[in-house]
């Protein structure tokens, strides 16, 4: 046969994809030549393997795009100077609003608004010596270290009492659950004694069944077999006791026919004896 | 193969593609969330890789988005779907040349135990069960890195996507012979990465 199908109709073959003659073709093809039909077997187990990688799970992002109608204030080429513009604008407008007036004078900055005052520099009066100044420093600082102190004895002391309490609660539970779980694992160790009792009983019953009814049927048997036995030797017995009798029997008839003969024979010899006798006469 | 009722809305959106050429959002929007899954798994498939795999698809749905008004014919939508995302694929690599594949010569057979298990499927399935399926799905994704772009693209699209050999000669603008040709060869060395890896389908039977 000259058919000899190439790649491409293997592979449309193998997915099942050809048309019903050429399908037809390809198989009596394969049926020729075995080893072609190796090569699509593997493939097909090739597919089978293939068949294990799995599709990965993935939600699709709720997304969409609107369509943009660009105008040209809303082109980019545009955007940036435009809000450039738009900030500067704001600022001059905020500053005439707000008549801002800003000025630099002997190393000091102002920024003012509304109407200039002007504004006298005052001198502080320093009424307080460095001495009083340490004073106060000094008793601010003790304040604060006794207030911290205070704290802190506070603090341990109900943290001591929670711990306590937090102990003693905990033990309670601990006993509580220990109670329930011995009392539970009692209950069920009986519930199990109960049950094993009773699955005991009821096997030794069936077994007792069991081995009655096997044991009746044993006996039966041996019964039956006994009869036979018996019946058995009875007619053996008898074909024994036969054969005596018959053996007897024949003994009893050679016997009898012996005799006879000797009886003839005596008779006769008496009758030739007689004749001699009468004629020696 | 077991049909869903995604692929059965896959196969009857005809009025849906109708309404989303017309501009309907919300009809786009149906048809991203009814194809987002196999255009995501193309792509993780081609990548083996879920950043660049989700990447490539957005920038498909995207376009779809953009350019579904110049459709022609709506029963060509699947291919028209298919070829937007295999050019997302290959601008994709074009973009990260030295896109991250771990070459299966970093893996030897038995080596194959440190996947990490991440997803839960099959919830009938018992843990220890699903853990080496995963492994071995995880395995046979890095074996498909093996190929080439051309021969990876055919096969992921046949044998995972289910197109016929005409749909992805129109995906892939060639003939339907080439595609064919491709596969073969794709099968071909499939089965010899395989064998490199001793995976065959009773050294696997337990997991099937």
């Amino acid at each position: 046969m000259s058919y000899k199908p190439d790649e491409a109709v293997l592979m449309a073959y193998l997915y099942g994809e050809l048309g019903e003659d050429e399908k037809r073709k390809v198989e009596t093809y394969l049926l020729n030549h075995p080893d072609e039909q190796a090569s699509i077997r593997q493939f097909q187990s090739l597919r089978q393997v293939m068949s294990a990688a799995q599709d990965q799970e993935v939600i699709a992002p709720p997304v969409f795009v609107e369509e943009q109608k660009s105008t040209f204030w809303q082109s980019a080429y545009w955007r940036m100077p435009m809000g450039i513009a738009a900030g500067v604008l704001l600022v001059l407008v905020a500053a005439r609003l707000l008549q801002i007036d800003i000025t630099y004078h002997q190393q000091e900055l102002r920024v003012a608004f509304g109407t200039p005052v002007k504004v006298e520099n005052e001198k502080v009066p320093s009424g307080l010596t460095a001495d009083q100044v340490q004073k106060m420093i000094a008793e601010s600082v003790n304040q604060n270290q006794e207030m911290l102190t205070s704290h802190w004895n506070q603090r341990q002391e109900k943290l001591t009492q929670a711990i306590q309490a937090n102990l003693a609660d905990n033990t309670k539970r601990i006993d509580a659950l220990a109670r329930m779980t011995s009392d539970a694992s009692q209950d069920q160790i009986k519930a199990y004694v109960a049950g094993l009792k009773d699955e005991n009983q009821r096997v030794m019953k069936e077994y007792l069944t069991l081995s009655a009814t096997e044991q009746k049927a044993y006996m039966e048997n041996l019964l039956v077999d006994f009869s036979k036995y018996l019946t058995e030797q009875r007619n053996q017995d008898l074909a024994l006791f036969q054969n005596r009798i018959l053996a007897v029997e024949s003994t009893t008839n050679q016997f009898k026919q012996e005799t006879e003969q000797i009886l003839t024979s005596i008779i006769s010899s008496g009758r030739n004896l007689n004749k001699n006798k009468t004629n020696a006469y | 193969m077991a049909e869903t009722l995604l692929d059965i809305a896959m196969m009857h959106s005809d009025t849906l593609i109708l309404r989303a050429r017309e501009g309907d959002k919300n009809a786009q929007g149906r048809l991203v969330q009814l194809w987002y899954k196999r255009i995501y798994n193309f792509c993780y498939k081609f990548f083996f890789d879920h950043d660049l795999a989700m990447e490539a698809s957005q920038k498909a749905f995207i376009s779809m988005h953009k350019h579904i008004g110049s459709l022609q014919d709506v029963g060509r939508f699947k291919s028209w779907l298919y070829t937007i995302a295999v050019n997302c694929c290959r601008e994709e690599v074009r973009k990260n040349k030295t896109y991250r594949s771990v070459s299966l010569s970093d893996l030897e057979p038995g080596q194959s135990r440190h996947f990490a298990w991440e997803q839960s499927h099959h919830r009938q399935d018992n843990p220890e069960r699903q853990l080496r399926q995963h492994e071995l799905s995880e395995l046979l994704h890095r074996c498909l890195q093996e190929l080439s772009v051309e021969q990876k693209e055919v096969v992921i699209m046949k044998e995972y996507e289910g197109l016929k050999f005409r749909e992805i000669a129109e995906v892939l603008n060639i003939s339907e012979n080439t595609v064919k040709s491709r596969m073969y060869y794709g099968l071909e060395a499939l089965k010899g990465i395989l064998e490199k890896m001793n995976i065959t389908k009773e050294s696997i039977g337990y997991e099937l």
